[in-house]
């Protein structure tokens, strides 16, 4: 358990496809999660895995959960914390039609009993029925709210702007058109604009914790709208902890995002993506690398293979479909320390599981030229 | 020489009966229409078919000698069944001119989940109409064992086939939407 005035913000990462979670400790015992991840074989949710290891009293000491987008990268486990978390509130953002909205997912709820598991909306629809049952509030997170408040700590959303929302709400029409039907899943191609970016401020220190936030060709949203308009509200000073967003993934980079919203040599940390595409590239990891020294992934960029099975049944595979491979978990995390109070405090890094610094990946990429 | 496949109607009545599980004024008409055709017809008494090209052929009457090839087939061969099959649930992620992507979830062993890209020649010509960004399919491997007894290795896909919603579902949904907008405790 950290000292009451130390503030933590703890990076969560399973290897890519089991997703990612944040866990900050502002201070005095103030505990806020954002996203939740899970390891596949036991399907525990990894933020309250580490929540309990540290002692933390679920009931009471977690009290704000941030669903920063719906997606299955961000959302598994979410119902099995918020459900130990009696005292939490909720947090998400949806498009400003909450209603239509609310269908959609209801409607894709529905699908899971006619055998269509989709587990984001299944677990997104469970977590406002209990905060419905609970009474406790649920925030949409918009451009510039105040989402949490502890003396000097704070928590505000940098994403989705009113744009963004606006926008929202047509593709949640044509999402409700296009994976209505009973027989599909819904599958969204580039849905970041809407994720939840969060500025923290830690007494005298700042942290931005990215999401899956990417740079839009519209100012009106993503990164840019946050370098033009939070500069101006509620960023009052650079970041000296970096939650890269979206995986290190070129979309989710802009040289103003390092030059303008964070200091020198920021702490930043991020989690890879180890599907059919690989991120972070060796490419943005070299560019993220000139930026600062100090960048930690919670593992490294895994080639691929096939699941072990039966060898006849293996090999068999391997002949009809060489290209299937099996999406590896890998537990890594990366804990962020530092004393809010002290003006000229600095981040203490420490890392569990496959976590690394990210020097020590990209010597491998280059090796290997993934 | 003539093959003992003539049936008892009121046998083949029961049978269908018995495979009718709901109860409701549907099934019980359709029950009486079947009655009624296997009444009318002399099951038994008519020269029968070995197989299905002597019915296409015009030599035998159509309908009746259809079952009683389909019966005798069913009853008479040796079972052919699967052994070391290995089956997963796939959602279609990505589409290629002649290809798609899929994320495969493990039905045998669910834990972590596999991601692989499929020809669409691999489909079949009857399903390839439901080829689409989110739609699922059950994919299995493994040994198939022919009534002959002999192995083959098979690759099947097999894509969903769910009815559409009706106005109720949507009513539901709808409702349900309702109900939670309104009673949440929204900041």
């Amino acid at each position: 358990m950290p000292a009451l005035d130390v503030s933590e913000i703890i990076l969560i990462g399973t290897g890519g496809g089991y997703g990612e979670s944040v866990v900050i400790h502002l201070a005095d015992n103030h505990w806020i999660v954002v996203d939740s991840c899970i390891d596949p074989t036991s399907k525990a949710s990894l933020p309250m895995q580490y929540l309990r290891d540290k002692g933390v009293d679920l009931s009471k000491d977690v009290k704000l959960i941030i669903c920063t987008h719906w997606h299955n990268d961000h959302i598994l486990g979410l119902y099995e914390l918020f459900e130990a978390c009696t005292s939490a509130e909720f947090c998400f953002a949806p498009c400003h039609d909450v209603q239509k909205f609310l269908f959609l997912v209801s409607l894709d709820y529905k699908k899971a009993e006619r055998g269509i598991p989709n587990s984001s909306t299944t677990i997104f629809i469970k977590c406002i029925e209990l905060a419905r049952h609970r009474k406790v509030r649920v925030k949409r997170a918009v451009q510039d709210k105040l989402l949490y408040k502890h003396k000097e700590y704070e928590i505000f959303a940098l994403s989705p702007s009113d744009y963004t929302l606006e926008k929202y709400d047509e593709e949640v029409s044509t999402l409700i058109t296009e994976f209505g039907n009973t027989d599909k899943r819904i599958i969204t191609s580039s849905p970041n604009s809407k994720s939840i970016a969060l500025y923290v401020k830690l007494n005298n220190h700042r942290a931005i914790l990215g999401a899956d936030l990417e740079v839009s060709n519209d100012a009106r949203e993503g990164w840019i709208n946050i370098i033009d308009n939070c500069t101006k509200t509620v960023i009052d000073q650079k970041a000296s902890l970096f939650k890269v967003p979206h995986h290190g993934s070129e979309n989710g980079y802009h040289i103003d995002i390092w030059n303008t919203l964070l200091t020198e040599q920021v702490n930043a940390n991020l989690t890879p993506w180890n599907r059919k595409q690989k991120l972070p590239t060796t490419q943005m990891l070299e560019v993220m690398y000139g930026h600062t020294d100090k960048l930690y992934i919670t593992s490294n960029v895994i080639g691929s293979k096939p699941k072990k099975r039966e060898k006849g049944i293996e090999k068999f595979i391997q002949q009809i479909n060489p290209s299937l491979r099996e999406v590896k978990f890998r537990y890594g995390l990366i804990r962020c320390t530092i004393e809010g109070k002290d003006p000229k405090g600095k981040w203490a890094t420490f890392t569990e599981g496959s976590a690394m610094p990210a020097s020590q990946v990209l010597r491998e990429m280059r090796t290997t030229s993934l | 020489m003539e093959t003992s496949t003539a049936i008892n109607p009121n046998l083949l009545s029961n049978r269908l009966k018995n495979s009718m599980s709901s109860k409701d004024e549907k099934s019980a008409s359709v029950e009486a229409a079947i009655s009624n055709f296997l009444k009318n017809k002399k099951i038994g008494n008519q020269k029968s078919a070995n197989n299905f090209r002597e019915i296409d052929e015009g030599k035998l009457d159509g309908l009746q000698d259809r079952m009683r090839v389909l019966l005798a087939q069913r009853s008479n061969a040796p079972k052919e069944y699967y052994k070391k099959t290995q089956r997963w649930f796939g959602s279609i992620i990505a589409l290629e001119k002649d290809s798609f992507t899929a994320k495969l979830e493990d039905l045998n062993s669910p834990d972590t989940y596999e991601v692989a890209s499929f020809d669409i020649e691999d489909v079949s010509q009857g399903d390839r109409d439901l080829i689409g960004i989110g739609k699922n399919f059950y994919w299995s491997v493994g040994y198939y064992v022919s009534h002959d007894g002999q192995v083959k290795k098979e690759s099947l896909i097999r894509f969903q086939r769910l009815p559409i919603w009706d106005s109720n579902d949507i009513d539901e949904a709808a409702d349900s939407a309702k109900e939670l907008h309104d009673t949440i405790n929204w900041e």
